[in-house]
């Protein structure tokens, strides 16, 4: 088998790992910011219920 | 106050996008791996070039998305504009990674080192600093409105990059090699190759959609965080 197979294969699973990467890191800011969304809706709903009272 | 969208509800991707890119990512690799016949001189090592070449026009395509989109957020200052101009560049510089590094990986073997200052080679990296720089300054600016004007003029002077880094290889022949398309007599692809490389091109369009919409996504979350933020201090 032509060794620069080998060449080809490190190419193409860095690529895909690359953008594998980048999906993660996606996902895991949007986790983040997800949990803060729900953290500021439950502080504001605190804050309207005192504000209430 | 910035707007409190409804990021939260709002649907990434459609269901037949990402099905769509899925199946055409696959089809591309059995094209490029097991139907486009061997390149003459450098055998099997050329079929880095169906991914090295596809990803670079993608970066450019994903950088003009960008590029536009920041022109629309200085004449309207709409946010909408504004979150596709930070995804499309962001996601743009992805591929031109992604170009890079393939183009790295391919010259090894080819030229005996993994880079050289060449015209086009350094024209990319310059194309991927300005973009590198754009999200670094992305973060160091406070105020949303400032950040997303400063940026918008930093996307619209990358846009005007992208026909430089075309034309080097042209203007500055060193040791890329020479334009496959519109270079002349002497350039050009076998029609099978030209296939593979068009359609693997559709097939990344599609991919950096998706990327695009993921990202533009979060930009809303940060938007809504942004919102109730200042919400909750006002109050």
């Amino acid at each position: 088998m032509d060794d620069r197979l080998d060449w080809v294969w490190y190419a193409f699973t860095v690529a895909w790992v690359l953008h594998i990467l980048y999906l993660v890191s996606i996902s895991t800011r949007e986790k983040k910011l997800r949990e803060q969304v729900d953290y500021l809706k439950t502080l504001l709903k605190e804050h309207e219920s005192k504000a209430g009272r | 106050m910035e707007s409190v969208s409804a990021a939260t509800k709002e649907k990434a991707l459609p269901t037949w996008l990402p099905v769509v890119t899925a199946a055409m990512l696959l089809v591309s690799l059995y094209l490029m791996f097991m139907w486009v016949p061997n390149e003459r001189t450098m055998g099997i090592l050329q079929r880095i070039f169906y991914f090295h070449l596809p990803s670079a026009f993608t970066a450019w395509v994903a950088f003009y998305i960008g590029g536009i989109a920041a022109i629309r957020y200085l004449r309207n200052r709409d946010n909408r504009f504004d979150d596709l101009s930070v995804a499309a560049n962001e996601v743009g510089l992805l591929f031109t990674v992604v170009n890079l590094v393939t183009g790295m990986l391919w010259a090894k073997p080819a030229w005996g080192v993994y880079w050289v200052w060449d015209g086009r080679l350094t024209m990319q990296l310059m194309l991927a600093l300005i973009y590198f720089g754009y999200l670094i300054l992305r973060q160091s600016v406070n105020d949303p409105g400032q950040r997303a004007a400063v940026c918008a003029v930093v996307s619209i002077l990358g846009m005007v990059d992208i026909p430089i880094v075309y034309m080097a290889n042209r203007w500055w022949r060193t040791q890329h090699p020479g334009p496959v398309m519109f270079g002349g007599e002497g350039s050009g692809l076998d029609p099978r190759m030209w296939f593979v490389v068009l359609f693997t091109f559709v097939a990344m369009l599609f991919l950096m959609w998706c990327l695009v919409r993921f990202r533009r996504r979060l930009e809303r979350f940060q938007r809504e965080v942004n919102g109730l933020r200042q919400t909750i201090h006002a109050l």
